[in-house]
């Protein structure tokens, strides 16, 4: 996707978005581990700065998000827990469970130092 | 309550993710988690979709690829702010039309393009656009 970014963008003009990804350094089995409690864009072999050089853009900034996207997952998690009634009734038991674990997960995963959420600004030259 | 099927790869996942009823169940909660009912999907706080504005910098002749788009957010936030084309990409099509509607529902005036399509080829001319926004896709 990055590369057809890349194709798609006139000379000059930018790509922005926020990325959930894993910090660089991890173990094997952390990365496994991040691949489990994350979503299933987690996992990439490089950071999202390399991701985003390596294609050709030029990374103009990397801000870390992490501390926002953790306070948004316990807001949906409280929200989750508030409306199980309902929730339950809406979704089923089975998905309203799985949801819960998914977003569990995610907690888990940043508390852990696994997971984080970055802006990436890059420009195409 | 009828059993739901278990997705089996990601275009399945994606789908059931954007049904009419989960749609529904998703704006529950983001009212009870944020406050809020902007049409927000996913994560990116309307702060951070502010940031977004500001980095990509569009003009009214711009026009912004969302890709990944979802049911619209940030993207659609970005080009009301920007006042520019939007074109917005994604999988499942249960989401598309969920963007749609929430652009017919708005009070924007201006070119507005859902498109069924997969990120990874994009049925697009090269150098076709002035800005992409992303959240939580790649």
């Amino acid at each position: 996707m990055l590369r057809e970014s890349f194709r798609l963008l006139k000379a000059g003009s930018v790509l922005a978005g926020y990325i959930i990804h894993t910090p660089d350094g991890l173990t094997e089995s952390e990365e496994s581990r991040a691949t489990e409690l994350g979503p299933p864009s987690v996992g990439a072999p490089d950071s999202p700065a390399a991701m985003v050089r390596n294609v050709g853009f030029v990374s103009e900034v990397q801000q870390d998000v992490t501390d926002r996207f953790k306070q948004s997952c316990l807001s949906f998690r409280k929200a989750r827990l508030d409306l199980e009634g309902e929730l339950r009734k809406l979704e089923g038991d089975k998905v309203y469970d799985e949801e819960c674990s998914a977003g569990e997960g995610r907690l888990l995963g940043i508390s852990e130092g696994l997971l984080g959420r970055c802006l990436i600004v890059a420009v195409k030259p | 309550m009828a059993d739901r099927m278990e997705p089996q790869d990601d275009r399945e996942r994606f789908e059931a993710y954007y049904t009419k009823d989960r749609t529904q169940i998703k704006r529950l909660i983001q009212i009870a988690a944020l406050g809020t009912d902007l049409g927000l999907n996913g994560y990116t706080t309307v702060e951070e979709a502010e940031t977004l504005v500001a980095s990509l910098g569009l003009k009214p002749d711009s026009c912004l690829l969302d890709i990944g788009a979802g049911r619209g957010w940030p993207g659609s936030h970005i080009a009301k702010k920007s006042s520019c084309k939007l074109v917005s990409t994604d999988i499942p099509w249960e989401a598309l039309t969920g963007a749609r509607d929430e652009i017919e529902e708005s009070d924007f005036e201006g070119c507005r393009q859902v498109v069924n399509a997969d990120g990874r080829a994009l049925p697009f001319r090269s150098e076709s656009f002035d800005g992409i926004v992303h959240a939580d896709v790649f």
